[in-house]
C-alpha cells in the first residue's frame, strides 16, 4: 500500500511558518511544499506542510496542545515520483 | 492567501490560464525537490519562497511601488543590477523558464526560437507572469538575435530600454559598455526621479558584491568531497537570486553556506559516495527549468557546478568599490560585467578558460554542456567547449533540449550511459 | 552450473539471452516487444520458465528503452554500455567502433581498452533509424530486410528529406511517379547511410574495427554501402542483432550474492 502524506494547510503564511517554528521547537518533522491544486479548495497557491505518515499523530497532538491557528489536515496518497518525468 | 486573487486581479492577470501553472508547479516541486532526502535545513527558505512564489514577493514589489518606488524587469546577467539599486529601484527577474508559457509566444514568435524567448513572450502576451505585469520598464540588451527581435514585440505592449552590448573585447568595447552603463543611468534616474549620487552607487556596488560573496559561498562548499547540497537545491537559491531583494538574498545564502560549512565539518552528505560529480555548462536554467539537474541527480550523478547565466556567470568577478566618481563607477562596473563570457562573443576563450578552471576547482569527473533548442551561439560554441575537454582528458556529453517532457526518457539514457561511462 | 539472462527491450524487439559461467551463449530469444513493456517483459519471464532458467535464481539484468519495466531485473544498464560489452564479446576484440541502427534510435559507440570513450545517439528524430527504414518499406508496401537487399540493384535516385514523414511523402510521389522500386530502396538505405555516417563523423577515432549491431546487422547490402561511406569494412557477427542482451548477461556476472552455490 502507498504511503500516505499529510498536507497542512494556512489561510496565509504566517500561519504556516509559525507552525512550522513550534514543530520545529518541539522536535517534529515538516516540510514546506506547494500545496497540491487538488486540495486548495478556497485558498489560492500557497505554501503548506508536508508531514509523513509517522508524524502526523505527534503532529496533531502538539496542534492541539498549543491551539496552533491551521486551516484544516489534508491526508493524500503520496504524491512525490521521483521518476515521473512530469516537468513544468 | 486568497489575496494574491484579488492581487493578480488588480494586475489584470489571466487567472484561468494562470491557474494551470499552479496544478503543474505543486507537482513537479514535490517530484524534483521534496524527493530529496536529509536536504540542508536552511533550504526551507526556498521551498517556501518557491511555494508562493507569484504571491509574496510580487506584493512586496507592488507594496513598494506604493512607497513611489520603480521596479525593472530584466532579462541578462549583463544588466548591471547596481545602477537601478543606487537611485533606490528595484531589479527582479522575469518569468521564462517553463514551457506553460512556451504556447503564447509562439503566437508571434516562430516556432525556431529559443524556448527561453517564446516563454517570456508568452509570460508577458498571455498575463500569466506577475513580475511581468508589475515592472514599471524593462531593460533588454543585445545578447542574441532572437532577443534582439522579441523586443520590438514586448516594445508594442510595455516600455523598454535596451543596453547595446557589444560582442567583443577589445579595449573600446569595454570604454563603449561602460559608455551604455552611464545612458542606462541617465533612464533609470528618469524613469525613478532619483538622482545616482557617487554614495550611492558605491553602497549600492557594495551590496551586490555581498550577494556575489554569499552565492559564492554556497559554491565554494560544492567543491568539498563530500556534498553537503545537491545540484538542483543549488540551481533554485541561483534562480530565485535573480528575483530576490539582494540583501535578503545575500543573508539567506550565507545562512545557508553557514550550515553547508558545518555538514563539511560533520562530514555529512547528500550523495552515497562515488556519485559521480558533474559540471553542467551552457545556456541558462530560468526557474521552474530542473529538468536536467533532476534528470542527472537521479541517474547517479551529483551536479557541482553551473557554468551558466544561472551560475558562477552571475557571482564571479566583483566590482571595485570606493571609486571616487561616477565615471569611475560606471568603469569599474563595464569592467567587471565584460569579464562574464557568454556565447554572444566572439572570440570567447575565456568561456573555455573558465570551464577548464571550474573542472579542476569542483573536481569533476565529467562535463554535460547543454543547450537550449534554437540558441545557435551556443550550439555553435559547444564544437569548441567539446573539444577543449576532449584535449584535456575530461569527458564531456552535449544535448540539447527544451522545457517539454518529450525526450525526458532519451536524456535519461544518454545521461545514465555517460555517467556509466565515467566508470 | 549457474546462468545469466541479459534482456534488451527494444522499441520494435525484445531480445533475450542466457550465458553460462564461461560465458558459452546458451540460448537466445527473439520477441517483438507490442504495445507494452510490462506485458513483454512477462511474456520474457514465461519463455524462461518454460526454458527451467529460475530468474529468481539467475542473475539478471535489463537494458534497452523498456529496461525501466523488467520488475525481475537485479539491475538495468543502459543500451549504450550493454551494446559495447556485446559486441566487444562478439568481435573478440577491446577495440571498437560499434554502430547499432535500432528501432527508434541509432547509436554510435567509441570502445578504446575495453572501455566505452565516447558515444553519439540520435535526438528525438527518427531518420537514420530502424524506424525510418521501417516507414519507407511501409509505404513501398515491402518488408524492411528485402528493401535492404532490393537497394543493392538500384541507384540514382536521392531522397533529400531528413525528417521521415517529408521523406515519406517523397517517397509516395517516387512511386507515383513510376520509379523503379530498386531505385527508391537505393534512396531509402542512401539515406540512411549518409545521416549515420554524418553521426559517426561526431566521434574522433582512430581506426578501428567497425561493427554493425541492431536489427538490420544481417543486412549484406547496409554494411557495403556503410563500408563503402565510411571507407572501412564494417563487420558483423551472426548473433549481433543480440549484442545489447549479451551485453546485458555479462554484466549480470557482476551481480554477487544471486544463485551462488550455498
Amino acid at each position: 500500500m502507498a504511503a500516505k502524506s499529510y498536507y497542512i494547510l494556512f489561510a496565509n503564511y504566517t500561519h504556516g511558518l509559525a507552525l512550522q517554528a513550534l514543530l520545529k521547537r518541539e522536535g517534529l518533522e515538516s516540510r514546506i511544499a506547494p500545496t497540491p491544486r487538488a486540495i486548495q479548495g478556497e485558498l489560492s497557491c500557497g505554501m503548506s506542510l508536508l508531514v509523513k505518515e509517522e508524524h502526523i499523530e505527534a503532529v496533531r497532538a502538539c496542534i492541539e496542545r498549543n491551539q496552533a491557528v491551521h486551516h484544516s489536515i489534508v491526508e493524500m496518497e503520496n504524491q512525490i515520483q521521483p521518476n515521473r518525468n512530469r516537468f513544468c | 492567501m486568497s489575496n494574491y486573487v484579488e492581487m493578480w486581479k488588480n494586475l489584470n492577470m489571466d487567472l484561468e490560464t494562470h491557474d494551470a501553472l499552479c496544478q503543474v508547479l505543486p507537482t513537479a516541486f514535490g517530484d524534483v525537490y521534496l524527493s530529496q532526502e536529509n536536504r540542508p535545513e536552511g533550504m526551507g527558505f526556498w521551498d517556501f519562497v518557491v511555494s508562493e512564489i507569484h504571491g509574496i514577493r510580487p506584493s512586496e514589489l507592488i507594496e513598494a511601488q506604493k512607497n513611489g518606488q520603480k521596479v525593472f524587469g530584466t532579462f541578462c546577467v549583463y544588466v548591471p543590477d547596481e545602477v537601478v539599486i543606487a537611485a533606490n529601484g528595484i531589479v527582479t527577474g522575469l518569468c521564462g523558464g517553463s514551457q506553460f508559457w512556451v504556447p503564447g509566444g509562439e503566437k508571434v514568435l516562430p516556432k525556431g526560437t529559443c524556448p527561453l524567448i517564446k516563454a517570456s513572450v508568452g509570460a508577458r502576451l498571455d498575463r500569466t507572469c506577475p513580475f511581468f505585469r508589475i515592472a514599471d520598464m524593462y531593460v533588454g540588451e543585445t545578447t542574441c538575435d532572437g532577443k534582439k527581435k522579441a523586443w520590438e514585440i514586448l516594445g508594442q505592449d510595455v516600455p523598454m530600454h535596451i543596453m547595446d552590448l557589444p560582442q567583443m573585447k577589445r579595449d573600446k568595447d569595454i570604454l563603449k559598455w561602460a559608455d551604455e552603463i552611464k545612458e542606462f543611468a541617465a533612464v533609470v534616474e528618469k524613469v525613478t526621479g532619483n538622482e545616482i549620487t557617487v554614495e550611492a552607487l558605491n553602497e549600492a556596488i557594495h551590496t551586490i558584491n555581498e550577494k556575489r560573496r554569499a552565492l559564492a559561498r554556497v559554491y565554494e562548499a560544492r567543491k568539498a568531497a563530500k556534498l553537503p547540497i545537491s545540484g538542483k537545491d543549488a540551481l533554485l537559491m541561483m534562480q530565485i537570486a535573480f528575483f530576490d531583494d539582494p540583501k535578503r538574498c545575500a543573508q539567506m545564502c550565507n545562512n545557508l553556506a553557514d550550515e553547508l560549512e558545518k555538514r563539511i565539518a560533520d562530514g555529512v552528505s547528500v550523495f552515497k559516495e562515488g556519485t559521480k560529480r558533474i559540471l553542467v555548462s551552457g545556456t541558462p536554467m530560468a526557474i521552474p527549468n530542473w529538468k536536467l539537474h533532476h534528470i542527472i541527480e537521479t541517474s547517479g550523478g551529483a551536479v557541482v557546478c553551473e557554468e551558466m547565466c544561472t551560475g558562477t556567470r552571475y557571482f564571479e568577478h566583483e566590482v571595485a568599490e570606493d571609486l571616487p566618481t561616477l565615471e569611475a563607477q560606471y568603469m569599474a562596473l563595464a569592467q567587471r560585467y565584460m569579464k562574464n563570457n557568454c556565447a554572444c562573443f566572439t572570440p570567447n576563450s575565456g568561456r573555455i578558460d573558465d570551464i577548464l578552471r571550474l573542472c579542476k576547482e569542483y573536481n569533476v569527473d565529467g562535463v554535460i554542456d547543454v543547450n537550449l533548442k534554437f540558441c545557435s551561439t551556443y550550439d555553435i560554441e559547444g564544437y569548441t567547449v567539446e573539444k577543449a575537454l576532449k584535449e584535456a582528458g575530461i569527458p564531456v556529453l552535449g544535448i540539447e533540449t527544451d522545457y517539454t517532457d518529450a525526450d525526458a526518457e532519451q536524456l535519461r539514457t544518454r545521461v545514465e550511459a555517460f555517467i556509466e561511462m565515467l566508470g | 552450473m549457474r546462468h545469466f539472462i541479459g534482456i534488451d527491450i527494444g522499441s520494435t524487439c525484445t531480445k533475450t539471452v542466457v550465458l553460462d559461467e564461461e560465458k558459452n551463449l546458451v540460448k537466445t530469444w527473439l520477441l517483438p516487444t507490442g504495445w507494452s513493456s510490462i506485458d513483454t517483459a512477462e511474456a520474457v519471464k514465461k519463455e524462461l520458465d518454460a526454458a527451467n532458467f529460475n530468474i529468481e535464481k539467475c542473475p539478471v539484468v535489463a537494458t534497452g528503452y523498456g529496461r525501466i519495466a523488467v520488475p525481475y531485473a537485479d539491475k538495468t544498464i543502459t543500451e549504450i554500455t550493454c551494446h559495447a560489452k556485446g559486441a566487444m564479446y562478439l568481435q573478440n576484440s577491446d577495440n571498437l567502433l560499434v554502430i547499432d541502427i535500432g528501432g527508434q534510435d541509432t547509436k554510435i559507440i567509441c570502445v578504446e581498452n575495453g572501455l566505452v570513450k565516447d558515444f553519439v545517439m540520435n535526438d528525438k528524430c527518427s531518420a537514420g533509424t530502424g524506424r525510418f527504414l521501417e516507414v519507407m518499406a511501409n509505404s513501398m508496401a515491402m518488408r524492411p530486410n528485402d528493401l535492404c537487399a532490393l537497394a543493392e540493384f538500384g541507384g540514382g535516385v536521392h531522397i533529400s528529406s531528413m525528417c521521415t514523414v517529408f521523406a515519406e511523402s517523397e517517397v509516395v510521389s517516387l512511386v507515383g511517379r513510376g520509379e523503379k522500386k530498386e531505385n527508391i530502396a537505393f534512396a531509402v538505405v542512401d539515406s540512411i547511410v549518409k545521416k549515420v555516417a554524418s553521426q559517426v563523423s561526431r566521434i574522433e577515432t582512430e581506426k578501428m574495427c567497425t561493427c554493425l549491431t541492431g536489427g538490420l546487422c544481417d543486412c549484406d547490402y547496409m554494411k557495403k554501402a556503410l563500408g563503402n561511406e565510411l571507407h572501412c569494412e564494417i563487420s558483423s557477427q551472426p548473433n549481433a542483432r543480440f549484442a545489447g542482451a549479451i551485453g546485458a548477461a555479462l554484466m549480470a556476472m557482476n551481480i554477487k550474492g544471486k544463485g551462488e552455490e550455498r
